[in-house]
């Protein structure tokens, strides 16, 4: 009987890429956790974004946990996003993976020249995947051997369109999660029909085309595999604008000036106004006799997100030339202090940083900006960062 | 008096538990909280006006399907379900998201929380999703929080200003 082996290829960590939540360690966690429920994973591919990082040893997690973890990079091209295995020094003295254009055949073929493989990621997704690129702009698939079809953050009508194009061109098919967040791993994996102990072994797995894709529980004893997906029975999702893309230009010396920005002053009324639209009923901040009595703050306190509601200036401007809408992209809050009614509370903001990545609605330029809260007696209560995205969209109608 | 709302320890959470809030937000629950962020011009959170969030003409020209929820409106649902959870006794020490997609008015929303790690007391973490009836996930995050213990039950002491 071949023996097999279960992986998620497809996941990034807080260790490099910027939009992810979930720690290495956490990972190797929850598979702990699932593998107690019944569930056969043996490893998983770590792919950050645009960055291979091979400082980081984790050969004491791994054996602590018993989870095999590799190293693989997400890089990203002129057809969308690809997975490269087996990432040796040829391949990064080819190309600079910080870039968000690489020529996808390129990236395929020096890829196999080099002794590793390249997969094309999530390959159903708007902009991003090969799909469109081939419908669209008709690309060749020459160097293209596998895509990922079942990817655990794309849809269901995404994977779909994954798993046609690979039924038209002939192509092999791997899954992945996707993971950004530790509960998200192993939500799609792909099946071995051997072991796979090494970066050295998946690449031969891979070349061996000995594989394919399953979802999460597929891999459990006498579980039920569900047919693949086609496009054709399952609606599409919804859109978001067309894109284009600009040179970015910006002023670089707006970025890490920490500047005062406003500030806020916070009284039972205003904990009470925001509490009820959002039919918040916490007793810590609706309830003064319960917050005196139980609470553990001796008294009724703000809910930290009163912070949003702060009208405050906007801060250094990095002036960036890209693009015709913003939107919020990220929002992250630490607590350091409890707010209070009669508080006046400071704010200060920074321009962290600017970078540039391509998603489902094309190019994508993102400006993160740090604020700090503090209060009339100058300790710091909170602080906040919110990212912002650049994109250039389409109107819907006309 | 009774406690109205469930206090949660960290004795009792296990890594996997998970729970959720079913959420719709509609036109009417976006305009109380605009009134509340006193929105308005270009704004601290640097959205060019309030147009895409009240007004579907607007929400249209910026290649929406219709008026969406204000990203800050999002972190709010979500933190609601943590505070909930954890009951008055616990404290958030983080919460990390990411807006992957628009939240448009009306959409029939489950707010989702599980535990990924509750080893060391008495911080435990959670990731966290806003899921659409669509089966996307506008808003995905992290969030770390500390719990009260059933020997300490006062809870997890933070300074005071």
């Amino acid at each position: 009987m071949t023996e097999q082996s279960y992986f998620d290829l497809h996941v990034h960590s807080t260790d490099a890429s910027d939009d992810a939540g979930g720690t290495v360690e956490g990972y190797c966690k929850w598979v702990e956790a699932r593998r107690k429920n019944g569930y056969h994973i043996d490893g998983f591919v770590l792919t950050e974004h645009r960055r291979y990082v091979d400082e980081v040893d984790y050969s004491a997690l791994a054996a602590q946990y018993g989870v095999t973890i590799l190293r693989g990079i997400e890089v990203e091209t002129d057809v969308g996003h690809v997975l490269v295995y087996g990432v040796s020094a040829g391949f990064l003295e080819r190309f600079d993976v910080g870039d968000v254009s690489l020529p996808y055949a390129d990236v395929f073929r020096v890829a196999e020249e080099t002794g590793g493989i390249a997969v094309g990621a999530h390959a159903g997704r708007p902009r991003i995947g090969l799909v469109e690129h081939v419908g669209e702009r008709g690309v060749s698939l020459e160097t293209v051997g596998i895509i990922e079809a079942l990817n655990g953050g794309s849809s269901d009508y995404e994977n779909g369109r994954s798993f046609d194009l690979a039924e038209t061109h002939g192509l092999l098919t791997v899954g992945g999660s996707d993971a950004h967040f530790v509960s998200a791993l192993g939500r799609c994996l792909t099946e071995f029909d051997a072991r796979v102990n090494s970066s050295e072994d998946l690449v031969a797995a891979l070349r061996s085309g000995a594989f394919r894709p399953i979802r999460v529980g597929e891999e459990r004893d006498g579980a039920e595999r569900r047919a693949l997906p086609s496009a054709a029975h399952i609606p599409s999702t919804s859109g978001q604008g067309n894109l284009g893309g600009d040179m970015v230009e910006m002023d670089e010396s707006a970025i890490g000036e920490e500047v005062y920005v406003g500030s806020l002053e916070v009284t039972l009324h205003s904990i009470g106004e925001y509490c009820e639209a959002l039919d918040e009923t916490n007793p810590l901040y609706t309830d003064v006799d319960w917050a005196e009595r139980k609470g553990p703050y001796g008294g009724l306190v703000a809910p930290p997100g009163i912070l949003n509601t702060a009208r405050l200036q906007p801060g250094p401007d990095p002036q960036i030339r890209f693009g015709d809408q913003q939107f919020m992209a990220g929002s992250r809050l630490e607590t350091f202090a409890p707010i209070r009614p009669a508080d006046t509370i400071e704010a200060f903001t920074q321009v962290k940083e600017v970078y540039e990545k391509t998603g489902r609605s094309g190019r994508m330029v993102f400006i993160v900006r740090r604020t700090r809260y503090a209060n009339q007696h100058g300790v710091d209560v909170a602080a906040t960062e919110h990212s912002m995205v650049l994109r250039q969209v389409k109107a819907l109608d006309g | 008096m009774s406690d109205p709302i469930e206090q949660r320890y960290f004795d009792d959470v296990e890594l996997g538990d998970e729970f959720e809030e079913a959420q719709h937000p509609t036109a009417e629950h976006v305009r109380q909280f605009m009134g509340q962020s006193e929105r308005g011009g270009r704004d601290r959170s640097g959205d060019q006006g309030s147009g895409r969030f009240t007004d579907t003409a607007t929400a249209r020209s910026q290649g929406l399907e219709r008026p969406i929820v204000p990203g800050n409106m999002s972190l709010a649902m979500i933190t609601r379900l943590v505070t909930d959870w954890m009951g008055p006794l616990g404290h958030i020490v983080e919460i990390d998201v990411s807006y992957r997609r628009p939240v448009l008015h009306g959409d029939r929303l489950r707010s989702v929380a599980l535990v990924t790690d509750a080893e060391t007391s008495p911080r435990v973490h959670l990731d966290l999703s806003l899921e659409n009836e669509r089966g996307e996930r506008p808003l995905q995050g992290t969030a770390v929080v500390e719990l009260p213990t059933r020997s300490s039950p006062s809870g997890p002491l933070r300074p005071h200003a």
